[in-house]
């Protein structure tokens, strides 16, 4: 068995979606004939690509697979790193898509990308159970429940400024963007003056990597020097001034040196803010589309936090999905991933696996969702969790009170979305009325 | 049954506790804490989502007998609050 897999053509990531809301149609096929199979990597590397639940769930939970070098390997990165050709230093792109060896494309990376010492996305071991553990009591279930008043603070002045503004607006601006940006200066403690900083060196990371043909390196460069600035000022300003906030928590209790420090809250505010704008403004966006999904909540407010469950399964915004190197050979699903091999795990494909999840094209409010792969799995499962969770749950009951009659303000295809599926799952806008 | 929390591998994602608010609690720094170690059969359904969606499979639920073995705790303790 394992012979005739290794004997298969490795395949493309698959991007094509047949709607913007859906997966791509491979990922079923594939699914259903090999749910692990050989992927191309940048470089010519071949690796493996995961497409059920049952499949990814057990990578992601295996220790013998580890995160701390893979991220170079995103797919998304080599889409992002073929559209700097000509804006990168002479050879580094070529290096890193078709370095001879691994070590090589490694460097080139380095070059391109540079790492974060702080970041434990890419740490294992001691090194990332230190870093985690900084911030584990911050983002408990109870420790998250006494942000409740916060939130529904944040929700209810952003609810009154939409309103203010009058019908029609665009959610993804007023609200979405505002919501999670006010929560991200309050857990993260620093000032909403300041929002700016770093909300636009995030859009200049996102926007560099969309396939737009002017992307350039440049400009994803000045964006990662902005953040990088902005963060530095708030770590030393936390140092000087520590309060009550994560950030002050993590200078203080921890012996993380001024690097580490910049580098973790970094990555807090890239987590803090885009995935919360985009899953905000994507619910939104499921539920007006189908009117009857938005009524159904309208009418029973208990089922918000198992709709906010199946809305995160249904979109998987992380759309690369998750990616680990085997640190020894490991036999999975009838072949042998061989040491220091890559392999990606589609979220999204495992998320609408029809074996784990009945008709997983549908959103089901109701659905028993136990065991989606939205926040991932493992040792690396999303920290902040039960906080996106009460997020989720808290935007959406204050804009289902304040508009219970809101709508899309434009026919659905009018709705940007991207229709390839190897960038950040996101909306362009959302026109809405009421 | 018993249900057993090896502190040592849990990185305090808190599922537990979103599965069981009854039964487990977090610490101060995240890490699980067992309210009720005797495994209940009207909480079972939520203490086997517990144990199944533990992402470090940090928790497990033991026979009595299975236990006494463990009862030196060199294995992580069971915490009550």
């Amino acid at each position: 068995m394992t012979d005739g897999v290794l004997a298969e053509e490795p395949i493309d990531y698959p991007t094509l979606r047949p709607h913007p809301l859906r997966p791509p149609e491979a990922f079923a096929e594939l699914r259903a004939d090999r749910p692990i199979c050989r992927l191309h990597y940048p470089g010519g590397a071949v690796g493996w690509f995961v497409t059920s639940h049952e499949l990814g769930r057990a990578v992601l939970a295996d220790s013998r697979f580890s995160s701390r070098a893979s991220s170079l390997l995103f797919v998304d990165r080599r889409a992002m790193v073929e559209s700097m050709a000509g804006a990168a230093p002479p050879g580094v792109v070529e290096r890193y898509l078709h370095g001879q060896s691994r070590e090589e494309r490694l460097a080139a990376h380095r070059e391109l990308f540079p790492t974060s010492r702080g970041d434990m996305l890419s740490q294992e071991a001691e090194g990332h159970s230190r870093l985690r553990k900084l911030h584990t009591g911050y983002f408990s279930v109870r420790a998250v429940r006494g942000w409740q008043d916060m939130l529904e603070r944040i929700v209810g002045e952003c609810v009154d400024a939409m309103e203010a503004a009058g019908s029609p607006v665009d959610l993804l601006e007023m609200y979405a963007k505002p919501v999670a940006a006010k929560m991200t200066c309050e857990v993260l403690g620093v000032p909403f003056a300041d929002h700016a900083r770093f909300t636009e060196p995030l859009a200049g990371h996102i926007d560099s990597a969309v396939d737009t043909g002017e992307s350039d390196l440049e400009r994803l460069q000045r964006a990662t020097e902005a953040l990088r600035e902005y963060v530095m000022g708030v770590v030393a300003r936390k140092r000087r001034e520590p309060g009550d906030d994560l950030l002050s928590e993590i200078v203080t209790n921890g012996d993380l040196d001024d690097d580490e420090l910049t580098g973790a809250a970094r990555l807090l505010f890239h987590a803090a803010y885009e995935t919360s704008t985009a899953q905000i403004s994507l619910s939104a966006y499921a539920l007006l589309r189908e009117p009857e999904l938005w009524q159904t909540l309208r009418d029973e407010p208990s089922l918000l936090p198992g709709a906010v469950e199946e809305l995160v399964r249904y979109m998987s915004i992380v759309q690369p999905g998750a990616t680990r190197d085997a640190l020894e050979d490991v036999e999975l699903g009838g072949v042998t991933i061989r040491a220091g091999e890559t392999v990606t795990i589609s979220l999204l494909a495992a998320n609408h696996d029809p074996a784990r999840f009945v008709d997983p094209a549908r959103i089901d409010l109701r659905r028993d969702t136990n065991g989606h792969l939205g926040f991932g799995q493992g040792r690396h499962m999303c920290l902040g969790q039960h906080l996106a969770r009460l997020e989720l749950q808290t935007a959406l009951r204050g804009l289902i009170e304040r508009f219970p009659d809101l709508r899309l303000a434009v026919p659905d295809e009018e709705i940007s979305l991207p229709t390839r599926h190897d960038y950040s799952f996101r909306l362009d806008g959302l026109p809405v009325a009421w | 049954m018993r249900i057993h929390a090896d502190r040592e591998r849990c990185v305090g994602s808190g599922m537990c506790v979103f599965h069981a608010p009854d039964v487990f609690d977090q610490d101060v720094d995240g890490a699980v804490l067992v309210r009720v170690s005797d495994a209940d059969p009207e909480r079972d359904d939520h203490v086997q989502r517990a144990v199944d969606g533990c992402p470090t499979s940090a928790l497990s639920l033991v026979q009595a007998s299975v236990e006494s073995s463990d009862k030196d705790g060199r294995e992580g303790t069971i915490s009550r609050l």
